[in-house]
């Protein structure tokens, strides 16, 4: 989080100050890349790369603070989730071929790796073995940082909803996690 | 992190990394962020909040190498043109100077401009042949100019005379008081007589009807 600065950092970037953009960038950017490589892998560097360039265009007009920037920053980016799955669910599914089905057979599981090592690759791998619609609040609560109500007014769904998806989805996770702690 | 629909006790021991106001006691968070409890247990909680930390952890490398482009994006759109935009409008002015230097450009432009002025001035002032005139007309109708009126013929076609003669009585002559017995019709009897109007004077000589008029 920038904090107190943000204003002026906000400020500055609407003015045309590329070190200020980039503060911007700098502090969203990782953050950003985790949640779409989380939900929408394939594409997530080119909506990353959208997402921020439909940022700058809107940046002038923009008014908030550094939360309502976070939220409009990733509800921009959820857009392209969601325009990406629905072109996923018009294309026609290929099989999967042998030799594949068995490398991923033999993949190790991505809880065991972040067992293994807890790096934010890994994280977000075993975050994204929670249904989507879980997976995604949690990544809009826990990497956006985005309150309980502002993930709401992102996803569309009552507050209500959101903790309640919040909470089975770290239950989920924290159940898999000590599972595989006491599987020898 | 309380509600109707969950338990204020059941999410006591999540680990949110930048949670505000309110939602758990500072040091059940500190605790799950510093890692696993020393006595060795683990409910999984706290691998989670190794986990959640590891999600929210500053970004490395390779999630800023993008930096520079994003930079060059912003100052394109800063200035007010996009790179696609830039590209565009650098291609229609390379083609737009290099269409304008041809010399033999400007001068088919040149050679149109005098062209069209000049067919537009003579067929306004009628100096043009008709085909032409029509051809002309016709051309520079859609440019708003409007094709003259023909004049109307001020005698039917059935009448007599000459096209002179027409003339002669369009212009009034036929109306000019009667030659006086004996006497010549004097200039000062029409306006045009008395500039000494050659054609007048034709029309005058052509039609019959002026033939009291005496040839000067």
């Amino acid at each position: 989080m920038i904090g107190e600065s943000f204003d002026g950092v906000l400020a500055g970037a609407q003015d045309g100050d590329e070190m200020a953009f980039a503060c911007l960038w700098r502090e969203t950017n990782p953050l950003l890349l985790r949640f779409l490589r989380t939900l929408a892998r394939p594409v997530a560097e080119d909506a990353a790369a959208e997402t921020w360039v439909q940022v700058v265009r809107g940046l002038g007009s923009f008014r908030g603070n550094e939360i309502q920037f976070r939220a409009w920053l990733f509800t921009i980016a959820r857009n392209k989730v969601v325009d990406w799955r629905r072109a996923q669910a018009r294309r026609p599914v290929a099989p999967l071929d042998d030799e594949v089905a068995e490398s991923l057979l033999t993949t190790r599981d991505a809880a065991e790796a972040a067992l293994e090592e807890l790096s934010t690759e890994s994280a977000l791998a075993l975050i994204a073995t929670l249904p989507p619609a879980t997976a995604e609040v949690v990544l809009l609560r826990v990497v956006a940082d985005l309150d309980v109500a502002t993930v709401a007014a992102t996803v569309g769904r009552s507050p209500g909803a959101v903790r309640v998806a919040v909470h089975r989805g770290l239950r989920r996770l924290a159940d898999s996690l000590r599972r595989e702690r006491v599987t020898p | 992190m309380s509600g109707p629909d969950v338990p204020p006790d059941e999410m006591v021991n999540f680990p949110w990394p930048g949670e505000r106001a309110g939602a758990m006691p500072t040091q059940d968070l500190q605790a799950l962020l510093n890692g696993p409890s020393s006595s060795g247990e683990d409910d999984g909680w706290a691998t989670l909040a190794g986990l959640l930390r590891a999600v929210a952890a500053p970004g490395r490398a390779e999630e800023l190498a993008g930096l520079a482009a994003a930079v060059a994006v912003f100052r394109h759109e800063r200035d007010g043109i996009s790179p696609v935009h830039r590209r565009d409008e650098a291609r229609r002015t390379t083609m737009l100077s290099t269409f304008m230097s041809s010399r033999t450009t400007v001068a088919a432009f040149a050679a149109a401009a005098v062209g069209v002025s000049a067919t537009a001035a003579a067929a306004c002032t009628g100096a043009l042949p008709e085909p032409i005139k029509r051809t002309a007309y016709r051309i520079l109708g859609a440019s708003g100019l409007q094709q003259a009126q023909p004049v109307p013929d001020p005698l039917p076609t059935n009448s007599a005379g000459s096209a002179p003669a027409r003339l002669h009585r369009a212009v009034g002559f036929d109306r000019l008081p009667p030659a006086r017995p004996g006497g010549r019709r004097t200039r000062e009897g029409h306006p045009l007589l008395r500039h000494g109007d050659g054609q007048a004077r034709q029309a005058r000589q052509a039609d019959q009807g002026a033939a009291a008029l005496p040839p000067e």
